[in-house]
């Protein structure tokens, strides 16, 4: 009887942290292309917060090789944190791309990256769309766009 | 720990190596230095290394789409694929002796005094652990949500361990689910009895570790009792830190939630503890 309580209240739980979501958070996936790239997750997050974290990873898709510098379009400007993920100590057993200044550096077809974007708006974030855009430092041309959705309540549960 | 008959004590070469394993484990694949992981260009267990995502099906995956999962997580894919095989004839190595992220955790907790840490023995493990697995993996195929990676050991103990040199890994923590995860690691880690309530509970790749566990249990090297040495002292159940050994009616072990670290097979009086086959 005991197993059975535990296991139904885990189960409870369980399902209640798989459906909820803090809403100042989320997950993008995208690949970046010469075509503009794409991006796998639509991103919902909930308006009226001071703080926002996205963690964007991706791959590369051939032939694309180059620069890609991080923007934050849309709407009014606001402060914008752009961190990446390379090594600690970067021993240098494999070619890998960089981070330095908002921008990812030396990427090469089949990379993978992951940035870490913080939105942190004066004022309460207004409903809207927003764009995490990558965007090719030789020609200007945007290589991934993902977009971000604000708006509707905090919580419930969005893709991935 | 084992008394020889005239009176020495002996503790197995595995159970003496153990901590200094893990202590490698988390050097070679955790930050800073995460040598391991930076072989094929990453960072941490996120992306190629990840062992947790690729078998969790999402709503309106295509079948391309999830065994593209398998080719993006590869290492991922070979370490679960090496961890299962080994522990059907082995039994739960990875996890005793070698999981990274169950390292720090476990060592941590001995650290902290025996008046503060929490005992999760009264919870029935397999019940939790299943419950939190189905889920797992039946959430995101219905479309509820996920808790793949945002309740995920995996990146949250590398995080812990690179937030002190990188601000993008800070950054992790600075976050209502990165907030959650630090307390599950210090709740069901640190400070819980053992330190492996996190493993014991939530760790998917330790449920599906368990099942293989279980499943070779007919056929490979297992902690095992032999009852007409065991006098049901209980000083194994004290000790065991998966809360694996049921000493009721006569001792048992489960092999749904036991890892051979051996501290059992050290503390037994009666050397009715052992590893190996069973019995023909």
């Amino acid at each position: 009887m005991k197993k059975l309580l535990v296991f139904i209240l885990a189960a409870t739980l369980s399902v209640a942290a798989a459906w909820y979501r803090h809403g100042d958070s989320a997950h993008a996936m995208g690949m970046i292309s010469v075509k503009g790239g794409r991006a796998l997750h639509p991103v919902l997050l909930p308006s009226g917060r001071e703080r926002y974290t996205l963690v964007v990873t991706g791959t590369i898709l051939p032939p694309y090789r180059g620069d890609a510098r991080i923007t934050v379009d849309g709407g009014p400007p606001i402060p914008v944190i752009v961190r990446g993920s390379d090594p600690i100590i970067d021993l240098g057993l494999r070619r890998r791309p960089h981070f330095k200044d908002r921008t990812l550096t030396g990427l090469k077809p089949n990379d993978r990256f992951t940035v870490w974007v913080v939105m942190q708006p004066t004022e309460p974030m207004p409903a809207g769309k927003r764009d995490i855009t990558f965007v090719d430092t030789a020609t200007g041309s945007p290589v991934l766009t993902i977009p971000v959705l604000f708006g509707g309540g905090e919580g419930g549960h969005h893709v991935h | 720990m084992c008394t020889e008959a005239d009176g020495s004590a002996t503790v197995s070469f595995w159970s003496r190596q153990r901590a200094p394993m893990l202590i490698v484990s988390a050097i070679l694949f955790l930050p800073p230095l995460a040598a391991i992981v930076q072989l094929t260009g990453d960072t941490n267990f996120c992306g190629r290394w990840c062992p947790r995502m690729f078998f969790a099906w999402r709503e309106g995956t295509t079948m391309a789409a999830f065994l593209m999962g398998f080719v993006r997580a590869y290492m991922g894919v070979a370490l679960v694929a090496a961890i299962l095989v080994t522990t059907f004839a082995f039994g739960r190595h990875w996890c005793s002796h070698l999981c990274p992220v169950a390292s720090p955790l476990e060592l941590g907790s001995r650290l902290i005094p025996r008046g503060l840490k929490l005992d999760f023995s009264s919870t029935p493990a397999p019940s939790f652990r299943y419950a939190y697995l189905a889920v797992y993996l039946i959430a995101p195929a219905i479309g509820l949500g996920s808790l793949c990676c945002n309740y995920c050991n995996f990146a949250a103990v590398p995080r812990l361990f690179a937030a002190p040199f990188s601000e993008g890994d800070l950054i992790y923590f600075l976050r209502f689910q990165g907030v959650i995860n630090l307390g599950l690691l210090l709740f069901l880690g640190i400070f819980a009895k053992g330190g492996r309530a996190y493993c014991n509970l939530l760790c998917p790749v330790g449920a599906l570790d368990a099942i293989a566990n279980r499943l070779g249990a007919s056929f490979g090297r297992r902690i095992r009792i032999d009852h007409d040495a065991c006098t049901n002292c209980g000083d194994c159940a004290k000790v065991c830190p998966t809360w694996a050994i049921d000493t009721t009616d006569r001792t048992t072990i489960d092999q749904l939630s036991c890892m051979p670290c051996r501290q059992c097979q050290d503390v037994c009086q009666h050397k009715a503890i052992s590893y190996g086959k069973p019995a023909a």
